[in-house]
């Protein structure tokens, strides 16, 4: 279990996070914690593109397909992080600190974060949860794993069907059992207890950059920020329908990780490059490319992602263009919405 | 249409407070905030977000292909809890010392006031085992298993939900789908006090299953062995019955 676990780490934390320096340098430096997102954006973009073509295709050994595929691109984006680290000596772009602009935390306020954190990996750990939505998703990469199969057989029943459209075009599901047949942890493991704990790390790593966006080196300010966002999170259950209570709940589940990363970090990544525009500077393509590639990622979460992340997307860089009276941000802003907008299409023709 | 939208809305709100906390930040923001790109972020973005939203032609084309189901997900485009975080650290700074420590307090009562604990839902309950599927499903899936095969096992409604998240090489005749409203004779069938080993065989072979998972308290009057089944196990209460008409090679 322990060497599943540390193959979990470096398949979810370490390769993410040395991809992710990929993106150290582009314009303002990002934190260490979000270019692990960052990486992690870009890995779950390139699976939906290898995945999905062998899900239509129902390809036999699909899941051994998608894991060859898988590990090549991980392996590939790992070695060009490397030799950039090496060469351009970057390795500092991982313990980045801000420089102090402004009033301290207090330690009583750096605690209360980590405590209530630590509250919240705690739960997903010692406290299980019915979610009846797990029978699905779960059972889906449980079959996975166990079959070489994607999505032709009823995960409730295991009976054989033809294509489930809304759910194949969306495999969230796939990369948990390629994480499952890679570090040997059983599904049910992977999905309710180490998967959800990486993931809500991710979530905070996104409101962090988010705070730092807002206040940079005022640290007082930011890690109040972070406070308040983690009490509403925790309090977010007067719905079940809210993304906080998704990001609690339902962690790992595709529309989890779309409502409570996919979409924040949507949200960080165009406030950076309002910021930029704002000051006239340059944007790095790099910045685009995460706006584009978080867009795929959505597809990878939900059907209805693909609509999501391009009506962000638009109406955000719609109000950039409008506001700064520069039209050209239109372009990658309609860009990116090409490959989610095929997805829907695609759903819409194999439905 | 506003009738629908509204429904969505108010399923996605719960109380309401969080959202009117939402609404009065982007207020807040909108008169007090002069960073522009600040502005653009969390006033002009999440205000035509709501706008799209809430337009019923854009609510109705998409209940057209989508279904009008998982329309509330639109509302998590909306950065909410960003917006009330920011606002409330931005109304904060206008305080020093004492008075900024009570008014962040004051936030956080708020919120936790307007909010609700996502662990005070009555579903959650001590994880039993790594796997958080009780360990009734485990002991029992673990007996019947077969291993470089399929089995296909009945299992009482309490356990639909873990059996194929445990072991997806145990399948069953019928799944989740029971517990919203999807009606099956054989479901309805094993809900009885006593169960009648007659009919019980007959179901077990037409959804060719292999074994049924029944309450040990539950009655089958007769002997078993002239339906074709045999007591296999019982494990925590719960009997496993092998229908023996349907070859099992271990």
């Amino acid at each position: 279990m322990l060497a599943g676990i540390l193959i979990t780490l470096f398949a979810v934390v370490l390769i993410p996070l040395l991809v992710g320096t990929l993106y150290a340098g582009c314009g303002r430096e990002k934190s260490g914690g979000f270019l692990w997102v960052c990486g992690q954006i870009t890995i779950w973009a390139g699976f939906l593109v290898i995945s999905v073509p062998l899900i239509l295709l129902r390809v036999s050994g699909g899941v051994t397909w998608v894991m060859r595929g898988l590990g090549g691109l991980m392996a590939v984006l790992s070695v060009a992080a490397l030799v950039r680290l090496s060469v351009k000596n970057r390795w500092r772009a991982l313990v980045k600190r801000e420089e102090a602009a402004g009033e301290r935390a207090s330690v009583l306020l750096k605690l209360l974060v980590l405590v209530l954190f630590l509250i919240q990996a705690g739960c997903m750990i010692f406290l299980a949860y019915e979610e009846g939505d797990d029978a699905f998703y779960v059972a889906v990469s449980a079959i996975s794993a166990s079959s070489d199969t994607m999505y032709q057989s009823l995960p409730y029943t295991g009976y054989a069907t033809l294509l489930d459209a809304r759910h194949g075009l969306a495999p969230f599901p796939i990369w948990i059992s390629v994480l499952s047949r890679w570090s040997r942890i059983p599904v049910a493991i992977l999905a309710h207890v180490v998967l959800p704990v990486c993931l809500l790390g991710m979530a905070y790593s996104i409101y962090l950059e988010l705070g730092r966006l807002l206040y940079g080196g005022e640290g007082k300010k930011r890690l109040t920020f972070l406070l308040l966002i983690e009490v509403l999170i925790l309090f977010g259950g007067q719905s079940l329908y809210t993304a906080e209570n998704f990001l609690l709940v339902r962690t790992a589940q595709g529309k989890a990780v779309l409502a409570a990363i996919v979409i924040p970090f949507l949200l960080v990544q165009c406030f950076s490059i309002t910021k930029k525009l704002g000051e006239e500077k340059r944007i790095p393509v790099g910045d685009w490319l995460l706006v584009i590639l978080a867009q795929i990622a959505g597809c990878l979460c939900s059907t209805q992602g693909a609509v999501l992340v391009c009506l962000f997307t638009v109406v955000t860089g719609c109000c950039q263009a409008v506001c700064y009276r520069k039209w050209k941000v239109l372009l990658p802003t309609a860009l990116g919405c090409v490959l989610p907008a095929g997805m829907v299409l695609l759903y819409l023709i194999v439905q | 249409m506003w009738q629908s939208i509204a429904t969505i809305l108010q399923k996605y709100m719960g109380t309401g407070l969080i959202f009117v906390w939402f609404c009065v930040g982007l207020v807040y923001l909108f008169f007090q905030e002069k960073n522009r790109e600040r502005r653009i972020i969390f006033v002009y973005v999440p205000v035509i977000l709501l706008l799209v939203l809430l337009n019923p032609v854009f609510a109705g084309l998409f209940f057209r292909f989508l279904g009008s189901e998982i329309y509330f997900r639109f509302c998590w485009l909306l950065p909410v809890i960003a917006v009330i975080a920011a606002s409330t650290v931005r109304f904060a700074s206008r305080f020093d010392g004492r008075k900024h420590t009570l008014v962040l307090a004051a936030a956080i009562a708020c919120i936790v006031v307007s909010g609700k604990s996502v662990y005070s839902n009555p579903l959650y309950s001590k994880a039993e085992n790594l796997y958080h599927v009780p360990s009734t499903v485990i002991r029992i899936c673990d007996a019947i298993h077969c291993p470089g095969r399929e089995v296909r096992a009945a299992f009482p409604r309490e356990f639909l939900l873990y059996v194929r998240q445990y072991d997806p090489t145990i399948c069953m005749p019928y799944g989740r789908e029971w517990n919203n409203g999807w009606i099956n004779e054989f479901v309805e069938f094993l809900l009885q006090d006593t169960i009648d080993p007659e009919k019980l065989s007959e179901y077990l072979n037409q959804y060719e299953c292999h074994f049924v998972i029944l309450e040990e308290k539950k009655e089958i009057p007769g002997d078993l062995r002239d339906f074709d089944l045999k007591l296999f196990d019982t494990i925590d209460g719960y009997a496993i019955y092998q229908n023996t008409a349907i070859p099992l090679d271990y």
